[in-house]
């Protein structure tokens, strides 16, 4: 068997991130080589590319997530399809009437605020997995503030880092894309801060109400903080529309803020989202 | 997920502190999408998929003592979910339709965008049809090279997490991974080529 037939038996092992040590090595010394099977790579790439991003999105079935939520808090949504064992504790349930509707709607909202948090999480995940792809890659705020005209039912403004002299840029514009949030197309704007993925999703207030968490009020805006899988997931409201920023910076991710608060004016309006006791 | 446990929970037996607890609880909602889009998978069915992803999350907290933090909580919910599946087939004898699954009328593979467009009577993106054309030939596939590339290029799973939930050697995992893209590209290799970084139709 040839180098070449050797090295392309080891493509889909390469780009699948199975190939280790001295097989690694000597792969990729034979690619620095080979320029057919450097090209032959890249259609293996482009290849898998497209099946990757091709991934089907299921749409969960009403109230499941939140049933489930409530299960996994030891507790029931009343009149929820339940299983068998749980039956006991509807009946119970049902007896609490009125405290219990009263429960169950503050729960309700508390599912929806955490339906947006999980999404974003999940999205975030997924850029991190290389299984999102950007509809745009641009650096420009305004490319992809015109991108998402007619596309999403807001219009999204993205501000402008405005350097000063000699300074470089703290973070870079990677791209964005649509995704799908409760039957709705919302806005997601990938960024990277010291080569640290930050994930950036909007959609309207009616799909989105952040509620619970840390909360911390600055400025006449309330944020909500929540560390899930280690990662720091914002959410907050503002003029009609939700955010949820995700990242993995440091304290409460409150560094991430400087995308859509670029000028110095405004940074300080965020000092409050830093953790004291960091 | 404060609460989550608190009603039997054992560090003693089981070494996991309180707050890792409570994060098994959000990493389990974290992944239900996966779950219900593997259980669609299995099930071909939207219904039966509800249930079973419904069920293993009630196993999962059932057994919850036999989850590590250090492992992948994702591979452990994929591995319950899948067993719990086969031993339905097998409950109800159905293993024979395990192994042959057609296509669903309800098409749960049908990429949701497609389907709104063309509703809505307007034309479908070329991303769209792309996506429509990929989906179909990994519907085309046999079960279980379907079910490898699924796990490895929808999941993220690598290959030995694969191993463990299919229930098969690694050796196995790789040969089926291998015949399937090979399989895809024959079918797909029309349809793409490179443009200046970009894929498209």
């Amino acid at each position: 068997m040839s180098a070449c037939e050797q090295a392309r038996l080891q493509f889909v092992y390469f780009l699948d991130g199975e190939l280790l040590g001295a097989e690694l090595e000597e792969f990729e010394a034979h690619l620095a080589r080979c320029s057919n099977c450097r090209g032959a790579l890249e259609e293996e790439r482009d290849f898998i590319d497209t099946l990757r991003s091709a991934k089907p999105t299921h749409r969960l079935p009403e109230g499941l997530h939140a049933r489930l939520s409530h299960r996994l808090q030891g507790k029931n949504l009343p009149g929820l399809p339940m299983r068998t064992p749980f039956r006991p504790l509807m009946a119970a349930a049902a007896l609490v009437g009125i405290a219990v509707i009263i429960f169950s709607l503050y729960h309700l909202r508390t599912a929806s605020a955490a339906d947006f948090e999980r999404f974003a999480t999940e999205t975030h995940l997924k850029r991190l997995g290389g299984h999102l792809p950007m509809e745009i890659a641009s650096e420009s705020p305004q490319a992809v503030s015109d991108w998402y005209i007619g596309k999403v039912p807001f219009r999204l403004s993205l501000p402008n880092y405005q350097t000063d002299p000699g300074e470089q840029k703290p973070y870079e514009l990677q791209g964005a894309r649509l995704v799908e949030f409760k039957n709705e197309f919302a806005a997601y704007i990938g960024y990277a801060m010291g080569g640290r993925p930050i994930s950036l999703i909007v959609t309207t207030e009616q799909l989105a109400t952040p509620s619970g968490g840390e909360q911390i009020k600055s400025h006449g805006l309330t944020f909500h903080f929540r560390t899930i899988q280690g990662l720091k997931v914002l959410t907050w409201t503002d003029k009609g529309l939700a955010y949820a920023q995700v990242s993995d910076l440091e304290g409460r991710g409150q560094q991430s803020c400087i995308i859509c608060h670029p000028g110095p004016s405004s940074r300080h309006l965020f000092d409050e989202l830093k953790d004291k006791n960091n | 997920m404060r609460t989550l446990f608190r009603k039997g929970w054992n560090k003693q037996n089981t070494g996991i502190e309180p707050a890792e607890v409570q994060d098994f609880g959000v990493q389990i909602l974290v992944y239900l999408e996966s779950l219900f889009g593997y259980a669609v998978n299995l099930s071909k069915d939207f219904t039966s998929a509800e249930d079973l992803v419904q069920e293993t999350v009630l196993r999962a907290i059932k057994n919850a003592e036999s989850w590590h933090p250090n492992t992948n909580l994702k591979a452990w919910l994929f591995t319950i979910q899948r067993n719990i599946w086969i031993n339905e087939c097998h409950r109800q004898q159905r293993a024979a339709e395990f192994t042959s699954l057609g296509p669903s009328e309800e098409d749960p593979w049908g990429p949701p965008e497609l389907h709104r467009e063309l509703s809505a009577g307007n034309v479908p993106s070329e991303q769209a049809w792309l996506r429509h054309k990929v989906l179909a030939a990994v519907e085309a596939l046999s079960p279980a090279h379907r079910e490898v590339v699924l796990l490895r290029d929808f999941e993220g799973f690598d290959y030995k997490e694969i191993a463990k939930i299919v229930g098969v050697p690694i050796g196995t995992v790789m040969s089926r991974l291998n015949r399937a893209r090979s399989e895809l590209r024959k079918r797909l290799q029309h349809l793409y080529q490179r443009k200046d970084g970009v894929v498209s139709k």
